[in-house]
């Protein structure tokens, strides 16, 4: 039996990324006693800390119109963002820059001055008449900051402390129980408020690293009621030796460490002319393959090059300055084929790191529909991308913005409701559920159910390249584990017990994607479907909801506002510019 | 995939740990089979293993934290109070920013120690060790034998145990129940204490070492060092160690209104000063040979004072004390040149031409300790400075089985240096008992760590223990300084970098690639391979 400590608080913020930080520090402007727990090291864990840290730089006062960059958006998204969310982000991008200057976060400037970039009008690069610009933060130097920040303004900032069941006493969130994954301590953590952001779900499948990210949060608030959102999209993202050997060259990088990042998503940028395939006008406008590598991969094209040829002497010089002029070879830039890039990719494409899916936002507060619960970041539904990453650097700004929202909510609901206790038999019953592999006399590892669960979601023929035959076989797997073998996870160790409640929640996860992905018939943004290729307006958009129905994972249809659907006047191929595989 | 650390490089900064987002490394504090000590750690007299126990502090393991403190350092609690911390000025953070607070962490576990784990010992032997004074060169010997398995008893002259932490250092310092605490986990292990029985007076040394296996002399320095001055037998003269016995002891000591002068710049004279502060004194003057910065006491402890409102006169020596109707008046005093000639002996230096004189009516006199020791035998030798003549190594004197240390060896020292020779003396006793070589692998100078973490530390400024507000500590003797809360201990131990120390790769399956550990590792000791190893799994454990 572990041993147990009790904090108690008034807000817990579960996960220490952007989203985390800006909820803490903002509940923590509130005068409130407020507790983040992270389960590796806050700061340095998360999307947060491998993104380039560029982030929405909009300014009315500058003449950016918001309407225009959320038509924007809404045509990455294809239209499934939820407007009302983009505005707010982007109304509050600049408040939030604010916050981050006042906290001590440096940004990139160049010639004395922040340095702007992105896809202006007038350099001509990008996508025709994007207004968006951006600004960067000092990558790898930023979630640090806000680390020390807000250690200095008294948050109870707690490391390797994995949460994983939230605690519920009449209808609301009291808090919940945790562990150290070091000392094997079990953390009951009472509040009167909790805020979710623990990044998004991927799998664990090898891509820029995810493995933080096993919609911990998601889960805890499903199985609390709440409902989780767009679990059919994928965002797919490359993984390579090239990659590793150009991360390992990052102290030179200027603007950008993350340079595989950068080389697969520059030379998408420039847009057209591309070799074979590529030449299709199918990439979003930020240059992210939708799932072309897999579907040439499925012709029988691989290996496959991402081609550098015509990328235009500028966009050139800035990436290689940007990557720090690095040995062609190792950034797998392959000389004899011309400027071409081996498509850099060991798996084909994995899953989900955000399209503003996660837990259901049931207002504009980051509310999920239970008392005391606040999402924010990657694990907050806003869909404020709809079926595709709708622009650069607006998953950190969504991240900040939900954040201190969140904060604000659970600021005011803390002073409006007295009624915060937990009853005794709760938290026995919530450390039950956290302590049952680690108490287990013996059982499956969760290594191996994670590579059980990696058998079937993470070649490309499941989740990429979808058909109901094979969402079917999948999902009946999926049930299996999650009713034989899930139960008997085993930890060993308190390290492993992170790995039980982690494949747990994986399992979970899994089972939503293929139940949404069957779900949704049709084709749209990153879900594919061999057997609806096309999309089917206006009958899906709509957006596909799964929430806890007794023991049933139920699904559910919201349809979108038809102030916010596309001209249905047009035709569709001037509703949809980017092309699917089989159109 | 993490494939190496390089042990000779890493130095144990801890970095990685605090950056794998996956959880891949553990780090091991004890490294066994290596000889290095972190520089705090060789700055401890009790050779306190600071790395490890700061670390799980730093984890929220208090229980292991105080396992540690179990193995290596006795009365915590009161280390944690009042010891001079010689491991903060060794440490290696004093590089980086400022040291850690070893002090405060030192006390947070030693008084959840205390109040949270019950004592335990069995008795393995039957060998009796007797030990002469309570003081804590007494305590810590009896601590680390009953630990053993040995029967001990203390004998003590006075009515209570502790020494000088019962009748020299003052409450506010270091509260009687903090001390009550320690000893009754002492005699819960199974420590016998004998209270009111000098040994010279009806038992004997002699006597002990008769009817005891082995014995260790921890009596102290307990008399106040006398010197000739005139007017020194006036009404209202008193000697240091003696006014706050009397103190200390609950006895009637009137200080209301008067006018004190204290001189001396050590520690007595300062906790004299201190406390005759609190009985009320209308003013308190502090007259000291040295100069203000190099008083003997401590830095915080001259704070305190000033903070407290006492005035100190340094570069003055006392020249006669003047009386009226056979009570104190006043002194006079002559300015101070120098305090110690060019080869640091003690030597003053006074300008007769500069004296000035200061009313006072009453005078305390606290210019040094000395040993009583009359109670021994002619076969204990002793030294031309008046102490125990031992063994550096052993401890042992120069009679077989009579060991001895703490002030009455060192004079006047410190309670960690009084707990260093206790657990020296056990280790002795319990070679001697079992007539093992009491000197094999004991002449170890432990080796330092070379080269401390110091390259890419963050910043983390350090957190001073709270005090009590200036304005509630005049009349009471209520502890002025106070603990560190769960939080701030946590928080303070993240300071520490665990010098010396290796990582270990203790989950490399779990490794995502991302080369942060690589990247943020000051010491190029970590390398991440681009390949990916596929490591056999088992299904069930
Ligand atoms: C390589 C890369 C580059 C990117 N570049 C950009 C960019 O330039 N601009 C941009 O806007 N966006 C970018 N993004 C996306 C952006 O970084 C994220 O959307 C944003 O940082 C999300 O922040 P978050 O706080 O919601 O989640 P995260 O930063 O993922 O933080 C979640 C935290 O929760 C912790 N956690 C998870 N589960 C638990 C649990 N059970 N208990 C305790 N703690 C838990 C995790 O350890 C993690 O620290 C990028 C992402 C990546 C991966
Ligand atoms: C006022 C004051 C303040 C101090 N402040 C500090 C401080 O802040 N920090 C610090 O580290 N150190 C401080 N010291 C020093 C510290 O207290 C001593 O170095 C330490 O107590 C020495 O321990 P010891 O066990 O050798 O002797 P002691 O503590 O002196 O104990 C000796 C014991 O032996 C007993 N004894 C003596 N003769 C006999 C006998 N013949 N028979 C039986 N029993 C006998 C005495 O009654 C006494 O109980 C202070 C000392 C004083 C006087
Ligand atoms: S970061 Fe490097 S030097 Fe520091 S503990 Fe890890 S391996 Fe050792
Ligand atoms: S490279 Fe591997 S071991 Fe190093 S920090 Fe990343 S996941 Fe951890």
């Amino acid at each position: 039996m572990p041993s147990e400590k009790v904090i108690q608080t008034d807000v817990l913020v579960i996960g220490g990324g952007m989203a985390g930080f800006f909820a803490a520090m903002k509940a923590r402007e509130q005068g409130l006693d407020v507790t983040l727990t992270d389960k590796a090291f806050a700061g340095k864990s998360g999307s947060t800390h491998f993104s380039e840290g560029d982030i929405v730089y909009f300014r009315q006062d500058l003449g950016h119109d918001a309407k225009e960059w959320v038509d924007l958006i809404s045509r990455n998204s294809e239209y499934l963002n939820n407007r009302e969310w983009d505005e707010i982000c982007l109304l509050e991008a600049e408040a939030r820059y604010h916050d981050l200057v006042n906290w001590g976060v440096q940004f990139y400037e160049k010639d004395g001055k922040l340095y702007v970039f992105g896809t202006p009008k007038d350099t001509g690069v990008g996508t025709p008449g994007t207004a968006y610009t951006m600004i960067a933060q000092q990558n790898r130097k930023f979630a640090p900051t806000l680390r020390s920040r807000a250690l200095e303004v008294g948050v109870r900032v707690m490391d390797r402390l994995m949460v994983s069941e939230l605690l519920q006493q009449e209808g609301r969130v009291a808090g919940a129980v945790g562990f150290n994954t070091n000392s094997g301590d079990l953390y009951v953590l009472k509040a009167k408020a909790t805020i979710l952001a623990t990044g998004a779900s991927g799998l664990k499948g090898g891509a820029y690293p995810v493995y933080s990210y096993t919609g911990d949060g998601e889960i805890m608030a499903y199985k609390a009621g709440a409902a989780l959102a767009s679990k059919e999209f994928m965002y797919g993202v490359v993984y390579s030796r090239a990659e590793v050997e150009q991360r390992r060259k990052g102290g030179t990088v200027e603007i950008s460490q993350n340079a595989l990042d950068v080389s697969y998503r520059y030379p998408f940028a420039v847009g057209g002319d591309f070799s074979g395939w590529y030449n299709k006008p199918n990439l979003n406008s930020q240059g992210e393959p939708v799932v072309f590598p897999a579907w040439d991969a499925h012709q029988g094209k691989a290996p496959l090059y991402l081609d550098f040829s015509s990328a235009s002497g500028w966009l050139m010089k800035d990436y290689l300055k940007r990557i720090g002029t690095p040995q062609a070879d190792k950034i797998g830039l392959d000389i004899k084929r011309g400027m071409q890039i081996k498509w850099p990719s060991s798996r084909i494409m994995t899953h989900s790191i955000w399209n503003g899916s996660g837990v259901w936002a049931t207002d504009k507060n980051c509310s999920v529909g239970i008392p005391g619960l606040y999402a924010a970041g990657n694990s907050c539904g806003t869909m404020a991308s709809g079926a595709m990453y709708g622009g650069m650097g607006f998953a950190s700004t969504h991240a900040m913005v939900t954040g201190a929202r969140a904060a604000k909510a659970a600021a005011a609901y803390i002073s409006e409701n007295r009624k915060h206790a937990v009853s005794k038999e709760e938290v026995a019953r919530a450390r039950q559920e956290v302590c049952r592999p680690i108490e287990r006399q013996g059982g499956f590892s969760p290594a191996w159910v994670t590579q059980a669960l990696h058998g079937i979601t993470i070649p490309y023929y499941f989740l990429d390249i979808k058909h109901a035959t094979r969402l079917q076989a999948a999902l009946s797997i999926v049930e299996f584990l999650r009713e034989h073998i899930v139960p008997k996870l085993r930890a060993e160790t308190p390290h492993e017990w992170r790995l039980a409640h982690e494949t747990q929640n994986m399992v979970t996860i899994a089972e939503m994607r293929f139940r949404s992905s069957l779900f949704r018939t049709e084709s749209r943004g990153n879900h594919f479907r061999e057997d609806y290729p096309r999309r089917d307006d206006p009958n899906w958009l709509a957006w596909v909801k799964v929430k806890k129905a007794g023991e049933e994972m139920s699904l559910l249809k919201e349809p979108i506002p038809r102030a916010w659907w596309p001209d249905l006047s047009k035709p569709y191929e001037e509703r949809y510019p980017r092309i699917l595989p089989m159109e | 995939m993490i494939e190496t650390v390089d042990a000779e490089l890493c130095n144990g900064c801890r970095l990685c740990l605090d950056t794998c987002p996956t959880d891949c490394f553990r780090l091991d504090t004890l490294v066994s089979g290596r000889a290095e000590q972190p520089p705090c750690q060789v700055a401890c007299p009790a050779g306190t293993d600071m790395r490890r126990y700061l670390y799980l502090v730093r984890e929220g393991m208090i229980d292991e934290a105080i396992g540690v403190l179990e193995d290596c350092l006795p009365l915590a609690s009161i280390t944690g109070r009042i010891c001079p911390h010689p491991c903060e000025t060794a440490c290696a953070r004093n590089d980086v920013d400022e040291a850690v607070n070893i002090n405060s962490l030192e006390r947070f576990v030693g008084d959840r120690w205390i109040a949270d784990k019950p004592a335990s010992a069995r008795l393995l032997y039957t060998a009796e060790v007797a030990i002469v004074g309570s003081g804590p060169a007494g305590l810590a010997c009896g601590y680390f034998l009953a630990r053993m398995g040995y029967p001990v008893t203390i004998f003590d002259s006075m009515p209570e145990a502790g020494g000088m932490l019962r009748y020299g250092v003052p409450d506010f310092r270091l509260p009687r129940a903090v001390l009550a605490a320690q000893i009754d986990y002492l005699r819960a292990m199974g420590v016998q204490f004998r209270m009111n029985t000098p040994i010279g007076g009806g038992t004997s040394l002699d006597d002990l070492a008769r009817e005891y296996r082995a014995v260790f002399v921890a009596a102290g320095a307990a008399r106040s060092r006398k010197i000739e001055i005139e007017g020194r037998a006036l009404d209202g003269v008193l000697w240091g160690l003696e006014f706050l016995r009397e103190v200390n002891a609950d006895q009637p000591v009137s200080a209301s209104g008067k006018k004190v002068v204290v001189i001396g710049g050590g520690n007595v004279a300062m906790d004299a000063a201190l406390t005759v502060n609190r009985l009320g004194a209308a003013s308190v003057r502090m007259v000291c040979l040295e100069t203000r910065e190099t008083m003997p006491a401590y830095a915080e402890e001259k704070q305190q004072a000033l903070d407290e409102g006492v005035v100190i006169d340094p570069s003055w020596g006392p020249k006669r004390i003047a009386g009226r109707d056979g009570k104190v008046a006043g002194m006079e005093l002559v300015r101070c040149l120098r305090v110690s000639d060019g080869a640091g002996r003690f030597a003053p230096a006074f300008d007769d031409k500069e004296t000035k004189f200061v009313e006072a009516d009453l005078v305390i006199l606290a210019i040094g300790q000395e040993a009583d020791l009359a109670f021994l035998p002619h076969d204990v030798h002793v030294t031309e400075s008046r102490t125990i003549r031992v063994d550096a190594l052993t401890l042992q004197t120069s009679r077989p089985g009579v060991f001895a240390g703490g002030d009455i060896v060192s004079g006047s020292a410190s309670v960690v240096e009084a707990i260093g020779a206790g657990k020296k003396a056990a280790v002795s006793i319990d070679r001697h008992l079992k007539s093992q070589d009491i000197r094999a692998d004991r002449d170890l100078r432990p080796q330092r760590v070379l080269k401390p973490p110091r390259e890419r530390i963050p910043h983390i400024p350090r957190r001073a223990a709270p005090w009590l507000p200036v304005g509630e500590r005049s009349g009471n003797f209520a502890e002025v300084k106070c603990g560190y809360s769960d939080d701030a201990a946590r928080l303070e131990a993240q300071r520490c970098m665990t010098c010396g120390s290796r990582a270990v790769i203790a989950y490399p399956e779990d490794c995502q690639m991302c080369l942060f550990c690589e990247r943020d590792c000051p010491t190029q000791a970590i390398y991440v391979s681009p390949d990916r190893k596929e490591i056999p799994l088992m299904a069930w454990r």
